[in-house]
């Protein structure tokens, strides 16, 4: 009983979906998509709440027992606090550099901002931005290291990566003449390498990956929705 | 002969039941559900083919049979082992599939008693998280050893979940990580940072933009439709191995399709040409 | 050099953020704390302001928020959800916060199967199917050979049941030659947009904050 209950709420409700899609005229079941993204989005917000407390409980617990690096996890516990309190008073729609609150008042990105928004521009913003800029280092890193394999594969890799990179800066162009490409490939150059490159093989390759995506969801979606796979339950597949 | 199948096949399906201008048709999509009984009829005929005994054959994937090694290897040296469900939530597939791969992993882990950290970015996926991995201790027989502050939430935000995975894979030195699930233009991120310190890394996604960075930075890497069938592989399960096989018939459909269709095309007859278009016009 | 103290904090973090280079260190700790202290309560709030303030109870009880219309209960229902989720916070209620998610799981699964058909199968072999010859036209003969073949070939790499090994191999080594190729293709139109991300916040240390570069 345990597991039926859910599997059957899993079988109706992914079931109404379907009917909803394919017979649009269905009494009751006319719209139901619309309604239950909105109630998912809801249901998952409350939801929310579990993970808050984990991470609340588990600092508190670490900060209690004095665990070593506590001091950090007051740091958390206090820019969660400043931040929850100041951005449940104004509800912010960020829109360019400037927020909305709810009452309904715009806020320049200067002078009379909230200290809500101030941690929104000064806190959030900047370490989001820099945490996605370090990929500029691995990307270059991960590249080097491709440069040590030997196999044709990796260098097949290497070599259509290098030559879509050059395709997109000025530099190529120069280095492609600076090679004597032309007298082979006659008045073209990188960017036409790579434009060829992205629309030949790439679009070839991606397309087959992208069927057998569909494959696989189409085949995970149907023994979910059946009950065959409920293994993220806990089951263990059966 | 050929022809005449297919013109049938596009015939039933490209026919919807219109009712009115005004109101939407009494069937809509009806290519779409043709497809899809399709795919469920092949999939129910395997799964019961599966079920009698009669096993498929399915090739090993090189980066499944890493992940008990990585397990190993990190009992080993009595370090961590790391797993992350993606950045997806449970209305993902992908997170669903990493989930079902999570199982296996974690009674593996139970099995050898190594601690599976697990940072979450979503709450629902923490807790089912946490269920998947206390039922995989109790099937390996360790219950004792379960510890649920193992898997924990961090941050709904992507790259304060990152800046987090990023310290723990620098504090902890995890042995083995595995990213299974959707990633976003975090993976390299992660995937660099995990081979700077020393980790044997298995990734699995379905993020076709993801696939490169991963394929370059980790040791294996499960491209698309693998996720989904190494859920299915690990679980040793007759109807889950019967499904894999099911793919491989609609691949071969799609496969004859794409060769057919082609060729129809050379011979240049418009009607066959137009078909998806016309099909796919009414959305 | 800027006079405003929310440029020296984000310049300050920034730096934190990137010290991460060299090794994890205390300030790059502090700055991970910090962010996600910051951003777990702040998805929570802008979420209870959009979800649960604005999409149900705003909805559900217009005159308690002095806003006109008919109340619609419907959206309490997702609230109904969420409190079975929760539910697992009382001991032994654990199989009603199954309840909820089965809920989210079924419907979001049910969208993205056909979602996959569409998408992902119809569409893209209507993009698949292409002459494999074109009269008087080398290039597309070969650009739609080429693509075919690729796809063909990828697709076959992808086959579970059966060993590759023999011609099966040879078509597969073929299929995988172009995923590399595409995987590499991938990477390198990607560098500039990541380039650019940093560059960004390059600009903002040297410009808004130092004052050094003027741009």
């Amino acid at each position: 009983m345990q597991r039926q209950i859910p599997m059957f709420i899993v079988f109706v409700s992914g079931l109404t979906m379907i009917v909803d899609y394919f017979f649009p005229r269905v009494p009751y079941i006319q719209g139901a998509r619309e309604i239950f993204l909105n109630w998912g989005r809801i249901a998952l917000t409350f939801a929310m709440i579990l993970g808050i407390m984990n991470l609340l409980m588990s600092n508190l617990r670490k900060v209690a027992l004095r665990k070593a690096g506590w001091i950090y996890n007051v740091i958390l516990l206090g820019s969660f606090a400043l931040t929850f309190y100041f951005a449940v008073q104004y509800k912010m729609v960020p829109s360019g550099n400037t927020f909305i609150t709810h009452k309904g008042t715009d806020m320049g990105s200067s002078g009379t901002m909230s200290f809500a928004s101030k941690i929104f521009l000064d806190v959030y913003t900047p370490l989001s931005g820099t945490i996605f800029s370090l990929v500029a280092f691995f990307i270059a890193s991960a590249a080097f290291r491709a440069f040590r394999a030997k196999n044709i594969e990796a260098i097949l890799l290497l070599s259509s990566a290098i030559v879509v990179m050059l395709g997109s800066i000025p530099f190529g162009d120069s280095l492609f003449a600076w090679l004597g490409l032309e007298h082979i490939l006659g008045h073209r150059n990188f960017s036409w390498l790579s434009t060829q490159i992205q629309q030949i093989p790439m679009s070839a390759a991606q397309r087959a990956i992208n069927f057998g995506v569909a494959f696989g969801m189409v085949f995970m979606s149907i023994k979910i929705l059946t009950g065959i796979d409920r293994s993220y339950f806990g089951g263990g597949g059966e | 002969m050929i022809k005449r199948g297919v013109f049938l096949f596009l015939f039933l399906s490209a026919s919807p039941v219109f009712a009115g201008d005004e109101k939407p048709p009494m069937l809509a999509h009806p290519y779409v559900l043709v497809t899809m009984l399709l795919m469920i009829a092949i999939l129910y005929t395997y799964l019961l083919t599966a079920k009698k005994g009669k096993l498929p054959f399915i090739r090993t994937l090189p980066g499944l049979k890493a992940i008990d090694e990585a397990i190993g290897r990190a009992t080993e040296l009595g370090k961590p082992v790391l797993y992350l469900s993606g950045l997806g939530d449970v209305d993902n597939i992908q997170t669903l599939a990493a989930l079902s791969i999570l199982s296996h992993v974690a009674k593996k882990a139970a099995e050898y008693d190594t601690p599976l950290i697990m940072p979450s970015m979503y709450s629902v996926t923490m807790v089912t998280a946490q269920e998947v991995i206390k039922e995989a201790h109790l099937r390996a027989g360790r219950p004792d050893t379960y510890n649920p502050d193992n898997v924990y939430y961090v941050s709904d935000e992507q790259f304060a979940f990152v800046a987090h995975t990023n310290g723990v894979m620098e504090r902890m030195r995890p042995a083995a990580n595995i990213y299974m699930g959707a990633y976003f233009g975090e993976s390299l991120i992660l995937a660099e940072t995990g081979h700077a310190t020393g980790a044997i890394q298995i990734a699995g996604t379905a993020e076709t933009s993801q696939l490169p960075f991963f394929v370059v930075a980790c040791d294996y890497c499960l491209i698309g439709e693998e996720l989904y069938a190494a859920s299915a592989y690990l679980s040793q399960d007759a109807k889950q191995m019967g499904s894999i096989k099911a793919q491989d018939v609609v691949r071969l459909i799609v496969l004859g399709f794409i060769l057919v269709g082609s060729i129809l095309e050379t011979v240049n007859l418009p009607h066959y040409a137009d078909f998806f278009q016309k099909v796919l016009g009414g959305g | 050099m800027s006079h405003d103290l929310g440029v020296w904090v984000a310049a300050l973090l920034t730096l934190a953020a990137l010290s991460f280079l060299y090794k994890d260190n205390l300030f790059y700790r502090i700055a991970e704390n910090i962010f996600v202290g910051v951003s777990s309560a702040w998805v929570f709030a802008t979420n209870i302001h959009s979800d649960l303030i604005d999409d149900m109870l705003l909805k559900a009880f217009p005159h308690a928020f002095h806003q006109p219309g008919p109340p619609d209960l419907k959206p309490l229902w997702g609230g109904l959800i969420g409190l079975l989720i929760l539910s697992r916070l009382i001991p032994g209620w654990t199989s009603l916060s199954r309840w909820g998610i089965a809920f989210v799981v079924g419907f979001q699964t049910g969208i993205q199967l056909f979602g996959a058909i569409v998408g992902n199968v119809l569409l893209q072999l209507n993009s698949t199917i292409v002459p494999l010859f074109v009269p008087r036209n080398l290039s597309a003969t070969l650009r739609n050979g080429l693509g075919t073949l690729g796809t063909f070939t990828s697709l076959s790499y992808f086959y579970f049941s059966r060993e590759q090994k023999g011609w099966f191999g040879v078509v597969t080594r073929l299929g995988v030659w172009f995923l590399m190729i595409s995987f590499g293709a991938a990477y390198g139109s990607t560098v500039m947009t990541r380039m650019s991300i940093l560059i960004g916040r390059l600009q903002f240390l040297l410009s808004t904050w130092l004052g050094v570069i003027h741009t």
